[in-house]
């Protein structure tokens, strides 16, 4: 029986620069990732040895070539931080993953940080750049004109759980999950149907059920088969399909609610046939029905809304966390806001419009119209749903809400502060972000599963990490303490 | 003035209550006034709905002063490639 699961996420945030006609977004991204703490920045190699993103999890390996960048640009898009988090330059885009976290709580804080670390790189860049112009960032997933970038979240399963049982049980949930996930978009792209307002920025880009691909033809249950740890024991489960979102609850909700979906996939708890006779379809109806009152056909003929689905899915975990005292310590308060927010969702979803994404947006949205005499073909109704995304403090519009006590938070600045420096305790992120203070001259390279030292001397000595469950602040303290040189550390690992 | 938008092309709009300051009442009444003795609601309702439109006003105000300029250019200009 499962007892614990690591997560993470990974954010791919979108950026322009103000006022040049020739923005390049590969250069800007790479000028990012390389002005967050410029002058304590480490120079080492993102480890790619241990990579093998064409891995399929049905069992094919694709033959495609993969590009290991060459050593100087593997340094200059690759950052690894001290709170154990990668910051990268991933195709055009600069990207956060999280450090692996034991629990939701953990997983908001390290998103929330990395949106400041954002923030930060953004000022430093500003700094090398012509006067009159400035790096903008948002935290969104599609730039209004038919281009999606990511929001990925990760969830280290069992590999013994049959991965068929995973598309089955998870395909309904991700669907439904989006009335209480969405990040809310002003109108619809990818040669869909038009409409005024959707709950998702994603949905529209969905076209399969199942695959390997991220960028085009997406399937709603990708199959990336790269688990970064012990690939007998365990599954990375990469979640395409979510919306990045700005509201802590928002995130939250969606992390805290899918995390206890999969824990009871993966113990055989979810019995109910919830299928749908067309995932892709329904999929895109949910996130066009802000009445959340539509009902969605399943495979056995019965017709139910996504808020019945969720409730089916509620239903379960309440028995789940009932007959599991040693579950996860935020089940039962999930648990909780999960089903407060299913009632407000079936009675109104306007009422939502302090924790939900999609309906703080909305809220904001149609009083600016009231108030401006202006409507959903207003440009300035197109630039808010755009810059409710910017990091920026002062201008981004969640943070003008969060400011005027319009957004309910899960957490305080001070946790995220704190998780910009330091890393989560109780997984392997810990013994990475403390090498990585402790030991910075000395590392040459770095993955999630391993690190490998240059002790001057003899061969680059690499240490694997397979197990993200040890590595933690209880394993290692010690360890850690009594090693005053990476040297010291090695001898003690290997004595 | 404030006037109340109607979306009838969008049947699944129309079954949206209140979108903006009706419905900040109706949350109100709902959710955290609930327990409230129902003589004393009325008055109060009205003082909470004036004191929420105000509130609403001036962070209408606020998202006027942050609004990137240019809204039309600024959009049109954001092109992002394709990523994950």
């Amino acid at each position: 029986m499962a007892s614990s699961m690591i997560i993470g996420s990974e954010t791919e945030y979108g950026l322009t620069v103000q006022n040049d006609p020739e923005f390049d977004s590969i250069a800007t991204a790479l000028l990012l990732v390389n002005s967050y703490n410029a002058d304590q920045s480490l120079k080492l190699l993102w480890d790619y040895d241990q990579e093998d993103p064409l891995v399929d999890a049905r069992g094919f390996e694709l033959e495609d070539e993969y590009d290991i960048p060459d050593q100087q640009d593997n340094m200059a898009i690759n950052k690894v931080l001290p709170n154990g988090a990668r910051f990268y330059v991933d195709h055009a885009h600069p990207e956060f993953s999280t450090p692996e976290c034991s629990n939701v709580l953990d997983l908001l804080r390290y998103e929330k940080a990395g949106e400041r670390i954002l923030n930060l790189s953004r000022i430093g860049a500003n700094q090398l750049l012509p006067v009159g112009r400035s790096v903008i960032i948002y935290k969104n997933n599609s730039d209004q004109k038919g281009n999606s970038y990511g929001y990925h979240e990760n969830y280290l399963m069992d590999r013994r759980t049959p991965f068929q049982t995973i598309v089955e049980r998870f395909t309904p949930f991700l669907i439904s999950r989006q009335i209480f996930c969405g990040a809310g978009k002003v109108g619809s792209e990818n040669g869909t149907d038009y409409v005024p307002y959707q709950i998702s920025q994603r949905s529209d880009f969905f076209e399969t059920e199942i695959g390997l691909d991220t960028m085009v033809k997406r399937p709603i249950i990708n199959t990336r088969d790269e688990p970064h740890a012990d690939r007998e024991r365990y599954r990375r489960l990469h979640v395409i399909i979510g919306d990045a979102n700005m509201s802590e609850y928002t995130t939250y909700l969606k992390v805290g609610t899918t995390m206890l979906t999969l824990h009871m996939i993966e113990d055989g708890f979810l019995t109910e046939d919830l299928e749908l006779r067309n995932p892709v379809r329904a999929l895109q109806a949910v996130s066009r029905d802000p009445t959340c009152k539509l009902p969605v056909q399943l495979k056995n003929g019965k017709q139910l809304t996504a808020v019945e689905m969720q409730w089916c899915f509620h239903e379960a975990a309440q028995r789940y966390v009932a007959t599991h005292p040693d579950c996860n310590p935020t089940y039962p308060d999930i648990l909780v806001e999960w089903g407060a927010v299913l009632e407000r969702l079936a009675a109104d979803p306007m009422q939502l419009h302090r924790e939900i994404d999609w309906v703080m947006k909305l809220h904001l949205l149609t009083n600016y119209m009231d108030r401006r005499t202006s409507d959903w073909d207003d440009p300035r109704i197109a630039m808010m749903d755009l810059q409710y995304h910017d990091v920026r403090p002062d201008k981004g519009l969640y943070h003008v809400l969060e400011r005027s006590g319009a957004a309910r938070r899960m957490l305080t600045d001070e946790d995220i502060m704190r998780s910009m420096e330091e890393p989560p305790e109780d997984t392997r992120a810990y013994f990475r972000g403390q090498c990585l203070k402790k030991f910075k001259n000395q590392i040459f390279g770095v993955n999630w599963d391993s690190i490998s030292f240059n002790l001057g001397e003899g061969p680059i000595k690499r240490i694997l990490m397979e197990e993200p469950t040890r590595g933690t602040k209880q394993h290692v303290e010690q360890l850690l303490e009594r090693s005053e040189t990476a040297a010291d550390l090695v001898a003690n690992l290997t004595t | 003035m404030i006037t109340r938008r109607l979306h009838p092309s969008e049947h699944a709009w129309a079954g949206i209550p209140g979108c903006a300051e009706g419905g900040q009442q109706q949350v109100r009444r709902t959710s955290e006034t609930q327990t409230e003795n129902r003589g004393a609601d009325a008055a109060n309702l009205t003082e909470q709905g004036e004191k929420l439109q105000d509130d609403m006003d001036a962070l209408i105000d606020e998202i006027d002063e942050v609004l990137e300029e240019n809204a039309e250019e600024f959009v049109k200009n954001y092109v992002q490639r394709g990523g994950e």
